[in-house]
C-alpha cells in the first residue's frame, strides 16, 4: 500500500491562496495547495504497527472524510496531527503543516504543540457529553482556548469574544449557554459550543472525531450543515472521521477508505459513491440502511402488497438473507478477519412459522392500551409517555422511532414490567400483566425478550457468553443437559460457533456480544423480542448482518417485535409497521410504506428530511 | 434556590444526626455497670449519703428523664442541687464533672485551643503534602518517583502514630535537641513558643495522614487524565500543568474533600496519641484523663463534641461539593 495519493486530481496545483487566512467567497471548494500534506504516516502501539504508511492531503474550504469501521485506524491518524493520541502511540512519517511560506512537521517529537492545538488545528470530539468539563462553565471552557494563543485580551474582552463565536455557531442565547454547565444542555448545544471553542482561534484545519455518532438525525443534520458552512465561511481544511456513510454523503467533499490501516481507496465523493473500486468500499455502501423512499413510492405505485410482500415475507428466508448479505459473498476475505463469522445457513427446522405479513386478522401479541408513565412525583415529575397505544401481532416488527429522550425506552420497559405505568393497559396475548403475581407473571414474562442497546454493559463480564445465555433458562427450571443443549442451538441459530460458549463479553467483539445478547432473548421462546436499538453501537457491516439475522430470526420463531430506533434506513430495512414517537406521544402510526412515503405528522416530515439518503447507488 | 433547598435539608439531617447520638450515648453509657454517684460518693459511703448523691446529680430519674434534662441543658443550662451547695452549670451545658468540680463545657473551652492546634496545623500540612505527592505520582507512573512515593505511603499507612511520634521525639528533641519534645504554649501568649512546640506533632501527624490521601490522589489522577475533557483541554493547546491545574486537580479532588472533611473533624474531637506522646493538655487527654477515672460526664460530654464537630465537618463538605460540583444539588 504504497502513496497511491499522488494521483490526487488536485496534487500540485499551485495556484490558489498564499495568505493563510484568506477567504474563499463563494461556495466552491478552493483549488489550491493543501494545508496538511500526510506521507508515510505510520502509528504504533507497543512496537505494533496499527497504520501502515498512511497519506492524505487536506485542502482549504473541503470537507475531507476518513472513513472506516473501528479499528480501522481512522481516529489515531488523525487523532496524530495534534499529538492528541493515547499515551504510547508512537508516530513516524510526515506531516507538513503550511504555516504562511513556511511548513510545520506536525509529527516531528520538537513540534510546537502549544501553537498547533487550538490555534492551527482545532478539534472536535465525539460525546460532547465527556468532552466538556463537568465542573466548569461552557463559557469559561470556551474562553480558556483564548488564554493560550493570540494577543492577551482582558475578561471582558474575552467575554464578548466567547458570546460572539457562539453565536456564530448557531446558539443565539449566547449569555444563558455560558453561564451553563455541561449538563444543563443538549449534546447538540454542546456540540456547537465544542465546535466554538475549536475554532474561536481561526485555525486553518478542523478535525471532527464522530462529531454526530452521538446525536439525532435533526441535531446531526444541523451540525453537518453547520460544519458546511464553516468550512466556506473560514476556509477551513475539515477532517471529518466518521464509519456513518450516510454523514459522508452529507458532508464530504473529498473521500478516503480507511481498512486495516490502510487507506484502501480515496476521491471525490460522487466517483466513490458512484464506481467504487474496492470490495471493501463496496461493502461499506451497501451496507448502509437506505432509506430510499423514492423506491418505495415507486413501488407503491406498481404493486405495493407484493413489494412489502416480497421484502418482508419469510417464504424464502435463508436465501433471500444470503443474497443480501455482501459479507457472505467470496472474494472479500480482506474483510472477513474484520467480522465475526461468516453466516451460517438457517439451521432451524421450523422455518415458516411466522408469516411476517400484518393481515389484521393476525391475533395481536402485544397491545398496549392508553398507557402512559410519569416520573417523579408532585411538582417534580415528568410526563415520560402520554396515551401511547400498539398493537403488534405475531410475526409482525413494529418500528418504534424517534429522538433521544422522546420516550421509547421508557415505552419498552413498561411493556417488559421494568417500571410500573402510571396508567393504561400492557395486554400479552390478551393477558394484563398487571392483574398478575408470582409464578403466573414470571411465567409471562419468560413470553418477553428484550435485546439491549449496549451489549458491552448488558452481559455480566464475569461470566460466560453461554452462562449468559442459559441464566433464564435456569430461572425457569431447566435442567443442565438440556439447558447446555439449548444454548448450542441458540449459539449455532445466531450463527455463533458453539465454542463461543465458554468465552467471556471482553473476548467477543461488539457484534459477537450482540448475538450473544440475542440467544439469550430468545432462550425462552419469546412471544415478544423488545429490541432497544439493538445496532447502535455497531459498525454498518456488522449491524447489517445483525439486522439480517433478527429478520430471519423472526422468521423461525414467529415473534412480534418491537423495535425501537432512531435510524428511518433502518425502520426500512426491518419494519412492517412504523410508530413515530415525540415528547412522549405517537404523533403518526402506520404500514411502513404509507408512513414513509406519504407522511401525515409535520414531525415525521422533518425526521425524513434530516435523514441522510445518499442519492447514488453503486453501480 | 436548588442550592439554598440542598444546604437546608444537609443541615435538618445533620440535626436528625446529633439527636440521635445522644440518644445512643445514653443508652450505651447510662447502661455501663459503674455508677457515678458511687464513685463521686466517696469511702466510706452510706446508704443515706449514696441516696442525697444521687438526687444531686439527677442519677435518681429514669434514664430518659435524664436525657431530657442532659438535653434541656444543651439549650437553658441547669443546675444541680438546690440552696448553697447549688452547682450551676451555664447553657451549653455539656455536664458537670463531679470529679474536677468543674462544668464539662469549660473542660473542652480550656483543651479545644490545643487539639485545635495540633489538628488544624497538621491537616494543612497532609493536605498539601498529600494531594502534591499524589499528582507527582500519577504523573511519573511507573517512575522511580511513583515506586518511591507509594513505598513511603505504605509505610506511614502501616506506621502507628505513637511509634512515629516516639521516634520523632528521640531524634530531634533528644538526640538532636532541635525541637521541644513536649509541652504547649498558647498562641495568644507566645506565637513563637506556640509553633516551636507544634512543629513536630504536625509532622508525625502529617507523616501519617498524608499516606491515604497520596494514594487516592494518584489514583483519581490517572483516572482523570483518561477523561475526555482532559483531552479536549489539551487540544485548545494548554501547557500540561495548566491542564492539571485547571482541570484534573479540581474534578479528582472531589473524594480527597470528603475525605479532609471526615479527618479533620474526628482529629478536633481530640487526638489522643498525638496529644499523649507529646504531654499536650488537649481533648484527648481530657477524654482519656475522664476514661481512667470513669468520669461518665465528661465521657459523655467530650464524645457529644466530637460527634458534633464530624457531623459539622461532613455538613461542610456536603456544602462544599455544592459549589465545587454543580451537579450534585441535582441528586434528590
Amino acid at each position: 500500500m504504497a502513496e497511491n495519493h499522488d494521483d490526487f486530481a488536485q496534487q500540485g496545483d499551485s495556484t490558489g491562496l498564499t495568505e493563510q487566512n484568506a477567504r474563499t467567497p463563494d461556495n466552491q471548494p478552493q483549488d489550491s495547495r493543501p494545508i496538511i500534506t500526510v506521507r508515510g504516516m505510520h502509528v504504533s502501539f507497543a512496537g505494533q504497527d496499527v497504520t501502515h504508511g498512511v497519506g492524505l492531503d487536506l485542502f482549504p474550504g473541503r470537507i475531507t472524510a476518513l472513513v472506516g469501521e473501528s479499528g480501522s485506524g481512522k481516529s489515531v491518524t488523525a487523532m496524530a496531527l495534534p499529538h492528541l493520541d493515547p499515551s504510547g502511540a508512537s508516530v513516524r512519517g510526515t506531516a507538513l503543516l503550511r504555516d504562511g511560506e513556511t511548513t510545520i512537521d506536525l509529527l516531528s517529537p520538537d513540534a510546537p504543540l502549544q501553537v498547533i492545538r487550538g490555534g492551527r488545528i482545532g478539534t472536535i470530539f465525539q460525546e460532547p457529553m465527556t468532552a466538556f468539563n463537568p465542573l466548569l462553565t461552557i463559557g469559561r471552557q470556551v474562553g480558556e482556548a483564548l488564554d493560550y494563543h493570540g494577543p492577551r485580551l482582558s475578561r471582558e474582552q474575552k467575554h464578548e469574544r466567547v458570546l460572539e463565536q457562539l453565536r456564530e455557531v448557531g446558539l443565539p442565547d449566547a449569555e444563558r449557554i455560558a453561564r451553563s454547565h455541561p449538563h444543563e444542555l443538549s449534546g447538540g448545544q454542546l456540540q456547537r459550543a465544542m465546535i466554538a471553542m475549536a475554532i474561536i482561534n481561526r485555525p486553518q484545519v478542523l478535525i471532527a472525531d464522530e462529531p454526530t455518532t452521538a446525536l439525532d438525525v435533526t441535531t446531526q443534520k444541523a451540525i453537518l450543515d453547520l460544519l458546511g458552512r464553516l468550512t466556506r465561511e473560514l476556509d477551513l481544511a475539515v477532517l471529518l472521521i466518521t464509519h456513518d456513510m450516510g454523514v459522508v454523503w452529507q458532508a464530504a467533499d473529498t473521500i478516503y477508505v480507511m481498512h486495516d490501516g490502510r487507506i484502501v481507496e480515496q476521491g471525490p465523493k460522487q466517483e466513490i459513491f458512484a464506481h467504487p473500486h474496492q470490495q471493501y468500499t463496496r461493502t461499506l455502501l451497501e451496507a448502509v440502511p437506505r432509506l430510499d423512499v423514492a423506491s418505495l413510492e415507486r413501488a407503491a405505485d406498481t404493486n405495493a402488497r407484493d413489494w412489502a410482500q416480497e421484502k418482508k415475507t419469510c417464504r424464502h428466508s435463508s436465501t433471500a438473507v444470503s443474497d443480501s448479505t455482501a459479507l457472505g459473498v467470496a472474494g472479500t476475505a480482506g474483510i472477513a478477519e474484520n467480522v465475526d463469522t461468516t453466516d451460517k445457513t438457517v439451521l432451524s427446522d421450523t422455518a415458516g412459522t411466522g408469516t411476517g405479513s400484518s393481515s389484521p386478522s393476525t391475533p395481536a401479541v402485544l397491545r398496549v392500551e392508553d398507557l402512559s408513565v410519569r416520573y417523579g412525583r408532585g411538582r417534580a415529575s415528568r410526563q415520560a409517555v402520554e396515551d401511547v397505544n400498539l398493537t403488534i401481532g405475531a410475526g409482525e416488527t413494529l418500528a418504534l422511532v424517534g429522538e433521544s429522550g422522546a420516550g421509547k425506552t421508557t415505552i419498552a420497559r413498561a411493556i417488559s414490567g421494568q417500571i410500573r405505568p402510571t396508567s393504561g393497559r400492557v395486554l400479552l396475548d390478551g393477558v394484563d400483566l398487571a392483574a398478575l403475581h408470582g409464578r403466573r407473571l414470571r411465567q409471562t414474562r419468560s413470553d418477553i425478550g428484550y435485546v439491549f442497546q449496549d451489549s458491552g454493559s448488558a452481559l455480566n463480564p464475569d461470566r460466560t457468553a453461554g452462562w449468559s445465555i442459559a441464566e433464564p433458562l435456569q430461572v425457569h427450571g431447566m435442567n443442565a443437559a438440556d439447558r447446555h443443549k439449548r444454548v448450542e442451538k441458540l449459539l449455532g441459530q445466531v450463527s455463533l460457533p458453539a465454542e463461543l460458549a465458554d468465552r467471556y463479553p471482553f473476548e467477543l467483539s461488539g457484534g459477537q456480544r450482540q448475538r450473544v445478547g440475542i440467544a439469550r432473548a430468545l432462550a425462552l421462546r419469546p412471544r415478544l423480542l423488545i429490541a432497544d436499538e439493538p445496532t447502535s453501537a455497531l459498525d454498518v457491516t456488522v449491524q447489517k448482518r445483525v439486522l439480517d439475522l433478527l429478520h430471519r430470526l423472526r422468521c423461525d420463531y414467529g415473534y412480534a417485535c418491537l423495535f425501537i430506533t432512531h435510524d428511518l434506513g433502518i425502520v426500512q430495512e426491518v419494519a412492517d409497521r412504523v410508530a413515530v414517537i415525540r415528547s412522549g406521544r405517537i404523533v403518526e402510526q402506520g404500514p411502513m410504506v404509507e408512513v414513509l412515503t406519504h407522511p401525515h405528522d409535520a414531525y415525521t416530515r422533518t425526521l425524513l428530511a434530516a435523514s441522510p439518503t445518499i442519492g447514488v447507488r453503486p453501480e | 434556590m436548588r442550592t439554598l433547598r440542598y444546604i437546608a435539608k444537609r443541615i435538618g439531617g445533620a440535626i436528625l444526626v446529633i439527636a440521635v447520638i445522644i440518644l445512643a450515648l445514653f443508652l450505651i453509657f447510662y447502661t455501663l455497670p459503674s455508677d457515678p454517684a458511687q464513685l463521686s460518693c466517696g469511702r466510706p459511703c452510706s446508704a443515706d449519703q449514696l441516696t442525697r448523691v444521687k438526687a444531686f446529680m439527677g442519677l435518681d430519674k429514669p434514664w430518659y428523664q435524664q436525657m431530657g434534662d442532659y438535653v434541656a441543658g444543651l439549650f437553658a443550662g441547669r443546675t444541680f442541687g438546690t440552696g448553697a451547695t447549688a452547682v450551676v452549670c451555664a447553657a451549653p451545658c455539656l455536664g458537670y464533672s463531679f470529679r474536677l468540680s468543674e462544668p464539662v463545657t469549660t473542660l473542652i473551652a480550656d483543651r479545644f485551643p490545643v487539639t485545635a492546634s495540633i489538628a488544624l496545623g497538621a491537616a494543612v500540612l497532609w493536605l498539601i503534602v498529600g494531594v502534591f505527592t499524589g499528582v507527582l505520582a500519577a504523573r511519573k507512573q511507573g517512575t522511580w518517583v511513583d515506586d518511591t512515593l507509594m513505598g513511603l505511603s505504605a509505610l506511614g499507612i502501616s506506621s502507628p502514630s505513637y511509634l512515629v511520634g516516639l521516634l520523632a521525639i528521640s531524634l530531634f528533641a533528644l538526640n538532636l535537641g532541635w525541637l521541644p519534645s513536649g509541652g504547649y504554649e498558647p498562641l495568644t501568649q507566645d506565637p513563637g513558643g506556640w509553633l516551636y512546640h507544634l512543629i513536630l506533632p504536625w509532622i508525625v501527624l502529617a507523616l501519617i495522614n498524608a499516606a491515604p490521601y497520596t494514594r487516592i490522589m494518584r489514583t483519581q489522577t490517572l483516572q482523570e487524565l483518561d477523561q475526555d475533557y482532559v483531552r479536549t483541554a489539551r487540544s485548545k493547546g494548554m501547557p500540561e500543568g495548566r491542564v492539571i491545574s485547571r482541570h484534573v486537580l479540581r474534578n479528582a479532588s472531589l473524594p480527597i474533600v470528603t475525605l479532609f472533611g471526615l479527618d479533620l473533624g474526628s482529629l478536633l474531637g481530640g487526638a489522643v496519641l498525638t496529644e499523649r506522646v507529646f504531654s499536650m493538655q488537649g481533648i484527648g487527654m481530657l477524654l482519656l484523663d475522664a476514661v481512667n477515672n470513669l468520669d461518665l460526664q465528661v465521657l459523655v460530654g467530650t464524645t457529644l463534641f466530637a460527634a458534633v464537630l464530624v457531623v459539622l465537618a461532613n455538613l461542610v463538605v456536603d456544602i462544599c461539593y455544592s459549589f465545587i460540583d454543580p451537579r450534585v444539588t441535582l441528586a434528590r
